[in-house]
């Protein structure tokens, strides 16, 4: 692969943790809010496996990495409220493997077995859901969790199938052409699902 | 039009990217309420995020202080060329220290004033590793210890 010159705008240009750091003194007090929100939601998401994690944690932790130049912010390709949303995301995400007691890797390992042996089929949110957990307990939580937010929408059908084929992993712009919505009727989706499922974690 | 999606995803992931966008999407009062409805205030989820900054900076600025420690006790210890056989009691360091300076040229070292009570062990150590090196080096004019 030819190696493009440092000055075309193609090349990942990665900042260094000082640029990194001036980044966050640039931002903005409603992107410090975004993120800081952000932090919180995605802690409330990871509670099962996570509990006492806080927003906080996440972000304290994203920080560090950043600052220590263990994350890299691709400064051409997204804006740095973007690359922390990711970041804290990925950290969270993490947490399954970095548990101490959890067998996600092999939990995920046989679960992805078998969605490619299934190729044809869809994939089953609550398979989605227990995917990495090893135990049955850990599932029938997992079966609870997801039945108790179905219920959040169910007076909202619109809500409900886009917060499905989301949970399915289906991209936005996906989501829109398969249950043929407007940008303004994903949006209103969107944002009812926001609310509601912020009320759901914050009551269990 | 795809009719699955091409890469194993988590419903956890998909909700977080699903709220991202939205908290993206939104600003001002809407943002603001959104936040409220997370059970956060919004100046309070800010904070968080300078807090987490100014601690990862502290804790930046303190390890790269520390290897700069390390580093210069590397080359101090190379420069005066091998072990050197010190107290371990800080009295006799200090006596040490006093002693060494006693043996030197004045006009060739230059010590800010400080009480030497001051001093812990480790920078005590130092001084004398850089004034053993600086006698194995010709005179050249002043150094700093």
């Amino acid at each position: 692969m030819a190696l493009l010159p440092a000055d075309d705008p193609e090349s990942e240009q990665l900042a260094t943790p000082d640029e990194a750091m001036s980044a966050w003194r640039a931002l903005s007090q409603e992107d410090k809010v975004r993120l800081g929100a952000f932090a919180e939601m995605e802690a409330r998401f990871r509670q099962r496996y996570a509990p006492g994690l806080t927003g906080k944690d996440l972000l304290n932790e994203a920080a560090v990495r950043v600052l220590e130049g263990k994350r890299n912010w691709p400064l051409r390709k997204i804006a740095f409220i973007g690359f922390m949303f990711g970041t804290v995301k990925s950290i969270a995400g993490d947490l399954k493997r970095t548990n101490e007691g959890k067998l996600r890797a092999a939990a995920l390992t046989e679960a992805d077995l078998r969605t490619g042996d299934d190729a044809n089929e869809g994939i089953n949110p609550i398979e989605n859901l227990s995917a990495g957990l090893d135990t049955p307990e850990t599932f029938a939580l997992a079966e609870d969790q997801l039945a108790a937010i179905q219920s959040e929408f169910e007076d909202d059908e619109t809500a409900w199938y886009v917060l499905e084929c989301a949970m399915e992993g289906y991209r936005p712009r996906e989501i829109r052409e398969r249950l043929n919505l407007s940008d303004h009727e994903f949006d209103a989706a969107r944002k009812r699902i926001a609310r509601r499922i912020a009320k759901f974690f914050l009551s269990h | 039009m795809k009719d699955k999606p091409g890469k194993r995803t988590r419903p956890a992931d998909r909700l977080a990217e699903l709220v991202a966008d939205e908290l993206l999407a939104v600003s001002g009062q809407e943002l603001e309420g959104m936040v409220r409805e997370w059970g956060l205030e919004p100046k309070e989820a800010a904070q968080n995020v300078d807090a987490a900054f100014k601690e990862a900076l502290k804790r930046r600025s303190k390890a790269r202080l520390e290897e700069a420690k390390r580093t210069r006790e590397k080359e101090v210890a190379k420069l005066s060329g091998g072990r050197l056989d010190l107290p371990t009691d800080r009295e006799e360091l200090l006596v040490t220290l006093k002693a060494r300076l006693a043996e030197i040229d004045s006009s060739q070292v230059t010590i800010q004033h400080r009480d030497f009570n001051d001093l812990t062990e480790c920078d005590i150590r130092s001084l004398i590793r850089q004034l053993s090196a600086l006698e194995k080096r010709e005179p050249s004019g002043n150094g700093n210890a």
